[in-house]
């Protein structure tokens, strides 16, 4: 992958800032001021303690919720100046999302969930089945396209909404605790699909988990804390383990100081 | 324990106001229906024990109250699983999830028999209007306190009833199972049953027995036999043709057009739903116009027969419509779904649109098959007169118009922002 400074801003946010509740007595201000920018081809993961605003931040970024201040812009273009459906077009174009609890909709097969954001784009019938059963035999489920998602198991489930937030081959793939609910090998499996997307067409990963062994596949780090980022670093030249145990020092910062302030 | 029965309805409002109000209409239809049986001009048919119209058509109507409220119980305790589940977890016993469920059951039923009770009594005078018109009869109150014990009696099955099923539910299920929903288990039938060409079988017997009826249609109670063969006929057509033609391969059917993958998807869902309404529907309707049929003469029975169709028809409509409701309003995730994949406004407003068309049209042409063709058969037979069938259909039409048009504006306000 090219050095992560010579690539073109694809994501930026300028003095985000989201407020829950604005006026009322339980005003809550979940992300202050946040300058970001995210290059075309990198793999951002984004960690952080729990409550820290990681999930509203690529809410955020994402066009799924909208900031209260600031501006974000994607692929140059400010999402604040968009109507709905453009909105809609573009997220199908550009976005792919990848959740936890999956998203999947229970009324309708594997299959046609995956086929969902063909259908959108109006890919021919046949194409779309040649793509639908290839991403879902590179993610083995090719035996479980015409179940619903009540009868699949939970790693099944990620791996069909993963599928579905692959299918169009998206600029950026959105993830929150996309291996949540996947296995060791399900996940790795996940790794390893995102990362060679990554690597041969450079789409840009903007990935929450909580898991530092995940994170080390990333190229940047973005670590959020009480709504701001309190700091970023680049793998750059380090090896994957070394970059590990620089993630697994930050996230243990955060446990150090709970028991600094025990004794 | 009672305070947790009033939270979980205030969770779940939308689905406990639609549930109060299945129970409110059915309070109301039965205690109007026991009004008209004891009304001392019309049968007294209790009082002196007459096995005649009004005391069947009382039971008929009674019994698709009961019906429909089973059906709104059942559905709703299906989607209270979850905390049932949780009760059990936290360590309760089946003595405490039983007053829980009373509880709840309780507060519906304090809630919607005064209410249903309190609008029978405010209808009755407008019936009665009706009756008169249609008659030249009086309709009395009925004297004593017997409607009212009537309906007390009933309705106090009722509460007993459904607590007894909803324990029953969460007795016979795991923890589990009520916390992931009862797993679809699509059934096989070994043997000769299993023979694709006998599916067709059903839709034969569907459309048969509705062309029969113009053979052998002379008698209703011909025309009745002919019904429920009809209606055997129509859930198998259902289950075995239209819902496995839907599901496979419907995705590559439409994988050419967003909006339809999705309505289609969701009125195949919609369907499983609304079968039951669908018998229910052509049930009542084929009984009460055979009812009807030949009691053109007898002025007060005939007026009974159109009252019972213009009240159990709406009712089932309204049922379908609340159940349709409460489904939807549990969609939002769905459409927000939707939304992140990439699915405008405007497209989701289509969808919620074409579904609901799918789902009514369908509704409305399978019993029309039926429903139309038995009003034509009884008037070419002479048995009722061409106003009459009319206005039987057109009950039926306009009721479920009605109510398509209501979940049509509650669904697209249920829509994400």
């Amino acid at each position: 992958m090219p050095q992560s400074t010579t690539l073109q801003p694809i994501l930026e946010t300028k003095n985000l800032t989201k407020i829950y509740n604005l006026g009322q007595a339980n005003e809550f201000e979940a992300l202050h001021s946040i300058n970001f920018t995210a290059r075309a081809g990198e793999f951002l993961c984004v960690m952080g303690p729990s409550g820290s605003g990681k999930t509203t931040f690529i809410n955020n970024i994402s066009t799924i919720d909208l900031p209260t201040k600031g501006r974000v812009y994607i692929d140059g273009v400010e999402i604040h100046t968009m109507s709905a459906n453009e909105i809609g077009r573009f997220r199908s174009r550009t976005l792919g999302f990848v959740f936890q609890e999956f998203n999947l909709l229970d009324t309708h097969t594997i299959y046609e969930n995956i086929a969902m954001p063909l259908a959108l784009g109006k890919t021919g019938k046949k194409e779309a089945k040649e793509r639908v059963e290839q991403m879902a035999e590179q993610m083995g489920i090719q035996e479980i396209l015409n179940k619903y998602p009540g009868e699949c198991s939970g790693g099944q489930r990620q791996r069909g909404a993963i599928c579905r937030a692959l299918i169009m081959n998206p600029k950026i793939i959105i993830a929150d605790e996309p291996t949540g609910n996947l296995d060791r090998r399900s996940a790795g499996e996940f790794l390893e699909l995102v990362g060679r997307l990554n690597r041969e067409q450079a789409v840009t990963v903007i990935m929450v988990t909580h898991d530092p062994l995940i994170a080390s596949y990333s190229s940047r780090l973005v670590y959020i804390k009480d709504g701001i980022i309190e700091q970023t670093m680049e793998k750059g030249q380090m090896s994957q383990k070394e970059y590990f145990w620089k993630i697994t020092e930050i996230n243990a910062s955060e446990s150090d100081a709970v028991f600094a302030q025990d004794l | 324990m009672l305070k947790g029965a009033v939270l979980s309805i205030r969770k779940d409002l939308d689905r406990a106001v639609c549930y109060t109000l299945v129970f409110m209409l059915s309070s109301m239809f039965m205690y109007l229906f026991f009004h008209i049986s004891l009304s001392e001009t019309v049968g007294v048919t209790y009082i002196y024990g007459k096995n005649d119209l009004p005391t069947f058509l009382t039971t008929f109507d009674v019994l698709v109250c009961i019906l429909v409220i089973f059906m709104a119980n059942d559905f709703y305790i299906k989607k209270k699983s979850n905390e049932l589940a949780v009760i059990l977890m936290c360590g309760g016993t089946y003595l405490q999830l039983t007053r829980f469920l009373i509880f709840q059951t309780g507060i519906f039923m304090a809630v919607s028999i005064p209410l249903g009770v309190g609008a029978g009594r405010l209808c009755f005078p407008l019936l009665a209007a009706v009756f008169r018109w249609m008659t030249g009869q009086e309709l009395s109150t009925a004297s004593g306190s017997q409607p009212a014990v009537l309906s007390a009696s009933i309705i106090g099955f009722e509460v007993f009833w459904c607590t007894f099923v909803n324990l029953g539910y969460s007795y016979r299920n795991s923890i589990y199972t009520l916390l992931h929903g009862e797993k679809k288990i699509r059934m096989q039938f070994p043997g000769l049953f299993a023979l694709k060409i006998l599916r067709y079988i059903y839709p034969g017997l569907y459309l048969g027995c509705a062309a029969l009826l113009y053979l052998c249609g002379k008698e209703p109670e011909q025309i009745t036999m002919l019904g429920c063969a009809g209606l055997l006929g129509l859930w198998g057509t259902i289950d075995k043709v239209v819902l496995p033609w839907l599901e496979k391969g419907g995705a590559e059917r439409w994988a050419d057009d967003g909006e339809k993958l999705v309505y289609m998807g969701l009125f195949r869902e919609d369907l499983k739903m609304a079968k039951l309404y669908i018998i229910l529907f052509i049930a009542a309707a084929d009984i009460l116009c055979c009812l009807t049929a030949g009691m053109v003469e007898k002025g007060s029975e005939f007026a009974l027969c159109l009252l019972s169709f213009s009240s159990m028809i709406p009712l089932l409509g309204i049922s379908l419509m609340f159940r349709f409701a409460s489904e939807a309003a549990g969609r939002k995730n769905q459409f927000a779904t939707l939304q992140k994949i990439g699915y405008t406004e405007e497209q989701i407003k289509n969808i919620v649109k074409k579904e609901l068309l799918w789902l009514y049209g369908v509704i409305m042409g399978a019993s029309l098959v039926y429903i139309l063709n038995i009003a034509v058969v009884l008037c070419i037979y002479g048995l009722i007169p061409a106003a009459a069938g009319s206005l039987l259909v057109a009950i039926f039409v306009v009721s479920l118009t009605v109510c398509g048009c209501i979940n049509y504006r509650y669904n697209s306000t249920g829509r994400p922002g």
